[in-house]
């Protein structure tokens, strides 16, 4: 099961698409969300990280349904 | 579909309907319906409207708990048991430069990140303490985790943005 965390002032919220019969509807659309919502937050700033050997690392490689776990994080301002 | 994770779940169900039941005690509608929220993406809305520390007049003590426990557990999952082994005993993470040896950036949950230079190394900025703060309101646990990538795996951005400052001091956008 891959998943996207959206941190926000709720702490988090999650989407989750399976990682095995990408082919079904379900999956197909969970994918689609999770890959717009990336983009969306990247284009206002946002940053994206995703999970290598148990921690998160930033990364700017376009979305990957094989990845485990991807998070959107804040864009940060100063003062 | 969106669902919190298993931990946070249960206790936001929890914390709902302790909020539910006390509304209707009070006579004022529910606010927090019970279940999942729908999603938020915070990158779309403007927040400097807001005071300090604070997710929002919609926000009541439930919710601050509920998002409080979620962000523990992000945070955990997000710097890996190592890591958050070591937030959790010695109180901060220290993060060494790669841009320049000798400096050391130390973060502190909901604080602003203090820089530290080994003896003979200048600090590239006046004061001790770099103020910076996500754009939208989030726990500060969470945000802990953000800025602790945002400092190892994009320093650079974080000394364009960073505000330094001459005093310590809880930072403004986060609760």
């Amino acid at each position: 099961m891959g998943r996207l965390i959206v941190a926000n002032r709720r702490g988090d919220q999650v989407l989750e698409w399976p990682d095995t019969d990408l082919d079904t509807e379900e999956a197909l659309e969970q994918i689609a969300m999770a890959e717009r919502i990336i983009e969306e937050a990247r284009a206002h700033g946002a940053m994206v990280s995703k999970k290598v050997d148990g921690q998160h690392v930033l990364d700017r490689a376009p979305f990957d349904p094989q990845v485990e776990e991807y998070q959107i994080v804040a864009p940060i301002a100063g003062g | 579909m969106w669902r919190p994770l298993p931990v946070a779940s249960r206790l936001t169900t929890a914390l709902a309907v302790v909020g539910a039941w006390w509304r209707r005690c009070r006579g004022r509608p529910d606010g927090v319906a019970l279940g999942t929220p729908p999603l938020e993406r915070p990158w779309l809305r403007t927040w400097s409207h807001l005071p300090k520390r604070s997710a929002g007049a919609d926000f009541n003590r439930a919710d601050y708990a509920a998002a409080r426990v979620r962000a523990r557990e992000v945070a955990r999952a997000t710097l890996g048991e190592a890591l958050w082994a070591q937030l959790q005993r010695q109180g901060y993470l220290d993060v060494s430069s790669r841009l320049q040896p000798g400096l050391t950036y130390r973060l502190r949950v909901g604080r602003r990140i203090e820089v530290r230079c080994a003896p003979g190394v200048l600090s590239p900025w006046p004061f001790p303490y770099l103020c910076i703060n996500p754009t939208y309101p989030l726990p500060e646990e969470e945000f802990f985790a953000h800025l602790y990538l945002y400092v190892r795996d994009r320093e650079a951005h974080v000394r364009r943005v960073a505000a330094p400052q001459p005093w310590d001091q809880a930072l403004g956008r986060t609760f």
